[in-house]
């Protein structure tokens, strides 16, 4: 179930990596909000692969870490977004920890 | 400009020449003449007006001194070396002059720094001949920075020169002729004033910069009579007007544009220029980027403050208009465009650089507090108050609406993360609860230092000082006793991480301890060079030979698992150790109680790796020297 997740994140990515995250957005190429939120919020700094990665086996402890973190750093999202966005990221790529 | 200073107070060029180079460098008539008209008494033979000097009698290294007093410095940031003897002496005769002394040059390169990026005016440092090479990394960041800064050491007596005599070697000014806008081998003691004089001149016009004079020992102990410049031949007034036409013409283009967007960077800060780019930004509602610089340039809890340039898309579509003019000012160092094809203005104190890398739609050459006020003027000048408000109105609201909710988000952030390790935004989110509203903060850390962005800076806020452009670590430690000691009724606290307190910059304690400076040094322990073990062990995105094998040859620090505190109690310095966030508020707290107290503090926060890597174990720990040995020796 989760690679079928990652592959259309990573699909999904494909697609907003044409015509850029932010106008893909705006262009309503809305399957998930939470995929959308977490390219638009991550890619301004780093590859998707940072994220999409799966060897990396992150717990859902990790990956709120992480997720705060990044968004401490300045990663572009909304506050009544963080919750679906960090539960995005723990729903496709958390392990069990 | 800086270029042209040289040349004319060195005489190469005529004044002529002079007015000729500032045209060239796309100053105004106005500007230039009145450039001139500042750093004509520095030219030999130059006019000087009566009373602007008073001649002094006693050593060289009176006359030394006295030249150094005249600028009104209150410091001098000084390593040991017996070249001082001479200065020594004459501070007997004629105190008043409060050294602070660093336990080695470069640290006192770091000091001088910072004390002279709060106050904006040269810092004066000397230290021994041979800690020249000792002292260039900082010099080099400062070069970077184009801090003005005059640092002067003893050179070997004229008699032996040329010799490759003891402690000596052919030609030190080539060894730092990059990393500084001038660079001077005293020839005659009765000369001494005028190029200490010269040194502060050329340090201090913007763009500034490190100057080193190296003076023989003899000359400082020759008995000699000879002019010192008093106060009002060291006044220097730089505020150098563009040229009108072209502000006008990027009035125009500003008045124009549908979504313009402000890049600021540390000219502006440099110039004092803040609160006049700040209204001229308010008067368009040009939503603004922060170019990295060393200050925060622009409020960063303002409803223009965009963030950093990452988050120019994010803006890009709460607006829905793509940017369509980009104005640079003070940002010196973008290397591309942002946009093909948007045209770009730039706004420069450094002729020298403007349109560097950049094609430009428009380029203003001068004071950027001038520039600033200039376009206001223009621009009030083109459309009423009611048509900047229509004109403004849709991106004022949009703007405020977008920064203020990015903000929200990572305070909520902040506040959310917990645990043990402690996770760095917590740290700062805490700092922000406990800081005083004007706090300094000397930051020398990596990416992190975009989880500063919770801490409001500006001119009635926070100061953030740091990190350097130049990057060389071993500064930050050092330079927050400069800026305390600058600041002395603010609180300061300094961020470092574990591995660039380890870069050379722990003697600085000693300088904290001694002199009772109040600074508050906070390493965010992860016990990693956590950066450069991302470039190593994966590469935009992708593992590495190295990430592959698990193999962390140079970034891991756990071993030997350095006690900060421990260190930091051998300098008579008390700290506390920070193991999660539970531990953190109270930590914190009696670590500002103790500043209040006048003693600096030690918070050592073990703090979480993250990314590639962060989970290794694996170090090149199993190579001992011992275990070479045939004999237990």
């Amino acid at each position: 179930m989760k690679r079928c997740i990652i592959s259309k994140f990573l699909s999904g990515f494909l697609l907003a990596g044409v015509m850029t995250p932010m106008t893909a957005l705006s262009q309503g190429v809305e399957e998930d909000r939470g995929m959308q939120l977490v390219v638009q919020a991550c890619t301004v700094c780093h590859p998707i692969n940072n994220i999409a990665n799966p060897h990396k086996g992150l717990t859902a402890e990790e990956w709120e870490f992480y997720f705060y973190e990044m968004v401490s750093r300045g990663a572009p999202i909304y506050p009544e977004d963080l919750e679906t966005a960090k539960q995005y990221l723990i729903d496709t790529f958390a392990v069990d920890g | 400009m800086r270029n042209l200073v040289k040349d004319i107070i060195n005489t190469n060029i005529s004044r002529r020449g002079f007015l000729s180079g500032m045209a060239v460098a796309s100053y105004s008539a106005s500007a230039a003449k009145s450039a001139l008209a500042a750093v004509e008494p520095f030219i030999p033979g130059g006019e000087l007006s009566e009373g602007w000097t008073r001649s002094v009698s006693g050593t060289g290294a009176d006359l030394l001194l006295a030249q150094i007093k005249e600028t009104g410095a209150k410091y001098m940031f000084v390593a040991n070396g017996s070249g001082l003897g001479p200065l020594c002496s004459a501070m007997v005769r004629d105190p008043g002059l409060q050294f602070i002394q660093a336990t080695h040059e470069g640290q006192a390169v770091a000091i001088a720094d910072g004390y002279a990026k709060i106050t904006g005016k040269p810092s004066f440092g000397m230290y021994s001949r041979v800690g020249l090479p000792h002292s260039c990394s900082n010099m080099y960041n400062s070069m970077k920075d184009r801090t003005p800064l005059v640092m002067m050491s003893d050179h070997a007596p004229s008699s032996t020169r040329g010799t490759d005599g003891h402690e000596d070697i052919d030609n030190w000014e080539e060894a730092v002729r990059f990393y500084t806008k001038w660079t001077w081998t005293a020839g005659r003691s009765n000369r001494l004033a005028e190029w200490v004089r010269r040194a502060y001149k050329v340090a201090g016009v913007m763009p500034g910069g490190p100057t080193h004079l190296r003076i023989p020992r003899e000359l400082m102990n020759e008995q000699v009579t000879a002019p010192v410049y008093t106060g009002q031949a060291l006044n220097i007034p730089m505020e150098l007007r563009p040229n009108t036409q072209e502000v006008e013409r990027v009035a125009k283009i500003l008045l124009a544009s549908e979504s313009p967007m402000m890049v600021v960077g540390p000219e502006v800060s440099q110039c004092g220029a803040r609160a006049a780019v700040q209204e001229l930004a308010e008067l368009l509602a040009i939503p603004v980027i922060q170019f990295r610089s060393f200050y925060c340039d622009f409020p960063n809890s303002h409803d223009l403050w965009v963030g950093d340039n990452r988050l120019i898309p994010a803006w890009v579509n709460a607006y829905g208009k793509p940017v369509d003019c980009w104005f640079n000012i003070g940002a010196r160092t973008i290397r591309r465009p942002y946009s093909e094809g948007v045209p770009m203005i730039q706004a420069s104190v450094d002729g020298d650089t403007i349109g560097r890398n950049i094609p430009l739609a428009g380029a203003l050459v001068g004071d950027l507090n001038e520039v600033a006020k200039d376009l206001i003027a223009a621009i009030k000048s083109m459309a009423s108050p009611e048509q900047l408000r229509q004109r403004t109105v849709e991106r004022r609201g949009k703007c405020a609406a977008h920064t203020q909710k990015l903000l929200a988000a990572r305070m909520e952030a902040g506040r959310m993360s917990s645990g043990s390790p402690v996770p760095w935004q917590r740290m700062i989110y805490e700092l922000r609860q406990q800081l005083e509203p004007n706090a300094v903060v000397v930051e020398e850390t990596g990416t992190q230092y975009r989880a500063l962005g919770m801490l409001p800076f500006g001119d009635n806020a926070m100061e953030k000082i740091g990190r350097t452009e130049g990057r060389a670590l071993g500064w930050g430690v050092g330079a927050s006793a400069g800026v305390k000691l600058a600041l002395p009724d603010r609180q300061v606290i300094s961020l470092q991480g574990d591995g660039g307190f380890l870069f050379g910059q722990t003697d600085s304690l000693w300088t904290h301890s001694r002199y009772n400076i109040p600074v508050m040094t906070v390493v965010f322990n992860n016990r990693s060079y956590e950066e450069t073990r991302w470039e190593m062990l994966g590469r935009r995105g992708e593992v590495t030979d190295a990430g592959e094998a698990g193999r962390d040859y140079v970034s891991y620090l756990g071993d030997p698992d350095v006690d900060f505190t421990a260190l930091a109690s051998a300098y008579n310095i008390p700290g506390a150790v920070v193991n999660n966030t539970e531990e953190l508020s109270s930590a914190i707290r009696r670590g500002l109680r103790t500043l209040a107290d006048g003693r600096p503090f030690m918070l050592d926060v073990r703090t979480r790796r993250l990314g590639i890597g962060a989970e290794l174990g694996w170090y090149p720990g199993d190579f001992s020297v011992a275990d070479l040995r045939e004999r237990k020796v």
